[in-house]
């Protein structure tokens, strides 16, 4: 579409979006239209909504609410105000706001109106500390601060009461859209209940775990760019809307006394504004009110699906005409700075290193500025990309192979969920509660009760919140097994997924979610998933079970492999969903087996197709490991340990017979071999290692632990010994890493914490490097502090230092490995945004979550 | 071997061992039923019900049974909300044409203003013990005046509860567990818009003036079934713990699972898949009949679908 004038592209383009935007603000204020409530228009940009909401009702000859009013307020004044009631707070939402400025920047930046207004000389410098530091300081400069925070936190809760007057709740109009001034707001008057009505919500702001109260975005709620919801648009170039809302008045950042009590007029502040040429959009979208706001509610919502499909076109794909009249104002520091930046800067370099992507990286509008760097087919490209990232990562957090677009983005399928139970009915109750938490509910539930109480089951049900219509009882009249149990519970049921959920074990409630997802999302490589699993330990006592702790279970899985699973079964029941086509195939369960019935279906299953792996742990796998758990409550992984080994040979000599009959199973065989083979190398090294132990004396805690214990034990020394490795990389210092192979687990027990204690040797040893370069200093400049003081004084800027000086390599750090792995970082460098690889790591990498790799 | 024991064994032995047992099958007549009306006309189709629903009271030795209104008490017929907004907006126009007023508006103005009051009444009401419920009182006000005629607001809420009288069916098994339970008091418990007093002259409408007194609403302000407030408020006002409670419904969520958390007995008592489709189809063909207008009818109704 062509623009002839900025008053035709406000008219055409916005006015209809703001007619919407009036009619579902009336319908919200309507509902606050009495006493005890206050509506306040949240300046600056509450003073152009109510003024644009005025013009609308005039045009329908309706009367405004009468509790509204306008609020000085802004960033920087609510900070202020929460001064007092939440300094740590107020302070936190200040240096964020801040974030990168100098300590006498930010001084001068709070003190901006007393100084302007001559009430106060430009304050004496100060030397650089954090900002919560400084507010805590004994010295003039930082009482005067305080004191004139404190000062203003009184005027302003006298100025709110006041404005406030009975009401209880206090409605918060304004553009949007992270909610800082709200939050800010209720933590300083949390006597009121506030709520805040915005054009657009974006996320929400959270300050030490603080997140705003209620907030609704009128016309859109997301901090994703949604193609099918064109309004999101509007989060690619919010400065648009920022524009059309701002008045050419000053950002009210102090209160005056003379404020209590004065109520501000929308024309008195519109008489005296500065206005610019941007301004005529803002006229174009009253004059399209004055004449439009009349219009039947049908013709209203076409008018703007039509005008918002067209701007989501232009903010996504902006021409060059397009940019001259969208761009919007020029964009006012707020927070007491001085300047203003446009949303798009001229495609020419600013500086040596300046470069077409930095440009398009800094750009308010991003897709503009790529319109202006490139040629259009190139524009598009980095449009396109520009527009994926604000779609947010679409690939998800586990593997998905390349799909044939068939795939559904939800979750589809029914699941049948079996659960095999015999005279438990305080674990079935707690199985009860596991499904009926679910999240997910196309399942159906199958209760296979295996010769128990009947009766049992079904009082279990009776108290469960499971939907009735969903459940089966398979009730055998006499045990027939645990796997033919489960045959019983698959055959009496239909569903594409099948799992096995114990009666002694429990989920997530996304557990049914996510893995349906995952099977929906990869059904041409997987016919399996199990997702990450808790071990639990419990015990029985009375009626109550009683929890000891939970740990991961076997946590290095990460992939199902054949080779793997011979060795042993590697995965329990409770945490994977399967096709039941697969069941079909395989001839479901081994009823001959009255143990590892689950390993063989397993191994059987794999000959067939592939099991994903889920990287959430969201399966329980429960234990009664402790205590007299024995009898009906015992596992039959820990109550028949001599018939798992007994049983563990009629499984791998099973199929080395079936081997001589059946092709297929000769390489399964052969790994059954081998599997033997390394089962075995691991028990006499696990029992060699006891022995040495033992006979040495050193009171290793990993002699009696299992497995996942030990697990915890290597976590948490490598853990510490990472910790360490980050304070290292101030200075640098090659150390060695920790080797993270599962069959060397106890092993790494010992040798993470020996690692660990190198490593703080060396710890010890910078601090020594550090004293005496400290020292030197101290001498050099005759300074008259201790050497803790001074490395401390140092160590608060080290974050902020780094992010503004180049930085060379530690020696222990891989600066190939890094480079080779992340190619983007070989750019950065090239284009000299950074210096070398630990550079970008340092100030960039390791915040992104990427691997340090350490020589 | 005594030849009795041995035919004893061998005719266990060709009993099945599994039995397949079902503890819905006192509705699965009702799930297999393509009219809901119809089935709950016909008495003898409701006694499994019925049975059942008195069975779980006698057991527990419930002194009060608690019902659901819409869609338990009171069936509705096989329509969308969204239709029925929609039908209650062409009712409105034609009884102020009735009334000698003359309007501008066409019902799907009247449809979106309905939506859009009842969007910010459910999002910005004020939230009472958890629970935030539009109330229709502030509804109707906010639809007339987006549609430019405040003046409207009583004929509004006048035309929707005789729209809602004439379209609601009373369910008979009410009064059947009434006469095989004599001793056991009634209540009604609603998550609705409508204050206790507009369901409750909906249900002396069809139950008789017995009613008055006993309905309770989430928009009257005490919480909602949904969040579970409700239910201690509940308990507190008739003296009794929620075992002693019965709460009758056809919502999963609010009739069966909320009460049971807050140790109340219920029992679950759904509509059919078949009628949720029709419903789920009527609501499709209103999104359809709007999108040929350009108007996304599930953006609107986004709060409520």
């Amino acid at each position: 579409m062509k623009w002839t004038s900025t008053h035709q592209f406000g008219h055409d383009a916005l006015g209809p979006v703001v007619n919407v935007f009036m009619a579902r603000l009336h319908a919200y204020l309507r509902q606050c239209d009495d006493a005890d409530h206050k509506i306040l228009f949240a300046l600056r940009a509450g003073l152009r909504i109510k003024d644009l909401y005025q013009t609308w009702l005039s045009a329908r000859e309706a009367e405004p609410p009468e509790n509204m009013a306008l609020l000085r307020t802004s960033r920087m004044m609510a900070i202020k105000a929460a001064y007092l009631a939440a300094p740590t707070i107020a302070v936190t939402a200040l240096g964020r706001e801040l974030d990168g400025a100098p300590l006498n920047d930010i001084i001068r930046s709070v003190l901006n109106r007393e100084i302007t207004s001559g009430r106060c000389p430009e304050p004496p410098q100060v030397r650089q500390m954090p900002l919560h530091d400084f507010l805590n300081q004994g010295d003039q400069v930082a009482q005067f601060v305080r004191r004139y925070l404190n000062r203003q936190s009184d005027l302003y809760a006298s100025y709110l009461n006041r404005l406030a007057g009975s009401a209880e709740r206090l409605i918060l109009v304004d553009s949007g859209w992270r909610g800082t001034t709200q939050l800010l707001l209720e933590q300083a008057f949390p006597n009121y209940g506030w709520e805040g009505v915005y054009f657009g919500c974006s996320g929400q702001n959270e300050i030490l775990g603080l997140r705003p109260g209620p907030m609704h975005g009128l016309m859109f709620d997301s901090d994703l760019y949604q193609p099918d919801k064109p309004e999101t648009a509007f989060l690619i170039h919010r400065h648009l809307v920022e524009s059309l809302f701002e008045p050419g008045i000053p950002s009210i950042e102090q209160i005056e006394p003379e404020d209590i009590g004065s109520h501000l007029q929308v024309s008195d502040l519109l008489e005296n504004e500065l206005r610019e040429n941007w301004d005529n959009a803002y006229d174009g979208v009253r004059t399209y009110l004055c004449a439009h706001a009349t219009d039947p509610l049908s013709k209203i919502a076409t008018d703007y699906r039509l005008a918002m499909e067209r701007l989501a076109d232009l903010l996504c794909h902006p021409t060059e005409d397009d940019i001259v009249y969208a761009c919007g104002k020029m964009r006012s520091h707020d927070l007491g700075r001085l300047g203003e930046v446009t949303s798009v800067m001229p495609p020419k370099d600013r500086f040596d290193g300046d470069s077409p992507e930095l440009r398009i990286k800094e750009a308010i509008w991003q897709t503009a500025q790529a319109a202006l760097e490139h040629p259009v087919e190139l524009a598009k490209a980095a449009q396109k990309k520009i527009i994926g990232g604000l779609m947010g990562n679409p690939a998800g957090q586990y593997f998905a192979a390349p799909t044939d677009g068939t795939e559904e983005a939800a979750a589809v399928g029914r699941v049948a969920i079996i659960t095999r139970t015999k005279n438990r009915p305080l674990l079935l109750r707690r199985a009860a509660e596991s499904v009926a938490s679910q999240t997910y509910n196309d399942y159906s539930w199958v209760i296979v009760n295996d010769g128990g109480s009947v009766e049992d089951v079904q009082k279990v049900l009776e108290d469960a919140a499971v939907d009735p219509s969903k459940v089966t009882i398979c009730s055998n009249s006499r045990s027939l097994g645990m796997e033919a149990a489960s045959n019983v519970g698959i055959r009496a049921s239909e569903s594409e997924y099948v799992v096995i959920h114990d009666d002694d074990d429990s989920w997530h409630p996304d557990f049914l979610k996510e893995t349906v997802a995952f099977l929906s999302q990869n059904r041409r490589v997987y016919a399996g998933v199990i997702t990450k699993t808790l071990y639990v330990s419990e015990e029985i006592r009375g009626h109550a079970v009683i929890e000891h702790g939970r740990w991961p279970y076997n946590d290095w899985v990460q992939n199902i492999q054949i080779s793997e699973m011979v060795v042993g079964n590697i995965f329990a029941p409770i945490a994977f969903v399967f096709r039941r086509d697969i069941w079909e195939q395989i001839k479901g369960f081994d009823e001959n087996l009255p143990v590892l019935g689950d390993w063989d279906f397993n191994i059987r299953f794999l000959m067939k197709s592939d099991i994903g792996v889920l990287p959430k742990p969201l399966a329980y796998y429960h234990h009664r490991d402790r205590g007299n758990s024995g009898g009906t409550y015992s596992n039959s992984v820990i109550g028949g340990l001599n018939r798992h080994a007994a049983y563990n040979a009629i499984v791998r000599n099973k199929y080395i017979r079936l081997a001589g009959t059946n092709g297929d199973y000769a390489a399964l065989a052969v790994l059954m071999g081998t599997g033997f083979g390394q089962q075995d190398v691991r028990h006499r090294l696990d029992n060699a290692r006891e022995q040495i132990i033992a006979r040495s004396g050193q009171p290793l805690q990993t002699q009696s632990k299992d497995i996942a214990a030990l697990r915890q034990e290597v976590l948490a020394a490598t853990a510490a010994a990472e910790g360490l490795k980050e304070k290292l990389d101030h200075i640098g210092r090659p150390e060695s890493t920790l080797n993270k192979d599962v069959d060397q687990l106890r092993q790494e027990a010992v040798s993470a914490k020996i690692t660990a204690k190198q490593l703080q040797e060396t710890l010890d040893h910078r601090w020594v490097m550090l004293h005496m370069a400290a020292s030197e200093i101290i001498r050099a400049r005759n300074l008259n502090m201790q050497i803790p003081t001074l490395l401390e004084q140092i160590s608060g800027l080290v974050e902020e230092y780094a992010q503004s000086t180049p930085l060379h390599s530690p020696p222990d750090f891989n600066e190939k490995k890094y480079l080779d792995q992340y190619v983007d970082v070989v750019k950065a460098i090239q284009d000299g945004l950074v210096k070398c690889g630990f550079d970008h790591y340092f100030k960039h990498g390791r915040i992104e979550g990427r691997s340090r790799n350490t020589k | 071997m005594n030849r009795a024991i041995a035919v004893d064994l061998e005719a266990q032995r060709k009993q099945p061992v599994t039995q397949i047992l079902r503890i819905d099958r006192h509705y699965q007549d009702l799930q297999k039923t393509n009219d809901v009306r119809t089935f709950y006309s016909e008495r003898t189709r409701c006694e499994a019900i019925v049975n059942a629903i008195c069975k779980v009271a006698t057991k527990k030795k419930v002194q009060v049974i608690s019902y659901d209104v819409f869609d338990t008490a009171l069936i509705r017929e096989c329509k969308s909300e969204a239709r029925r907004f929609w039908d209650i907006s062409e009712r409105f126009i034609a009884q102020c044409r009735e009334d000698g007023k003359s309007v501008a508006f066409k019902p799907e103005d009247a449809f979106l203003a309905r939506i859009t009051a009842a969007r910010a009444a459910y999002s910005i009401s004020r939230s009472i013990a958890g629970t935030r419920e539009g109330r229709f009182e502030d509804i109707a006000r906010t639809t007339c005046d987006l549609l430019g005629c405040p003046e409207l607001t009583t004929t509004y809420v006048a035309n929707e509860l005789a729209y809602e009288a004439g379209a609601l069916m009373a369910n008979p098994i009410l009064g059947m567990v009434a006469e095989a339970l004599p001793r056991t008091r009634a209540i009604f418990v609603s998550d609705m818009y409508l204050e206790g007093d507009n369901i409750t002259h909906l249900l002396i409408g069809k139950f008789g003036p017995k009613v008055a007194g006993r309905v309770y609403s989430s928009a009257d302000g005490f919480g909602s079934k949904r969040n579970g407030g409700i239910f201690p408020h509940l308990e507190k006002t008739l003296r009794l713990t929620g075992e002693k409670i019965l709460h009758v419904g056809d919502n999963l969520l609010s009739d069966y699972q909320m009460p049971k958390a807050s140790g109340w007995n219920s029992f679950y008592l759904p509509l059919p898949d078949d009628e949720k489709q029709k419903r789920r189809d009527c609501y499709d063909a209103m999104k359809e009949r709007f999108a040929e207008s350009g108007i996304a009818l599930e953006k609107y109704l986004h709060f409520n679908l």
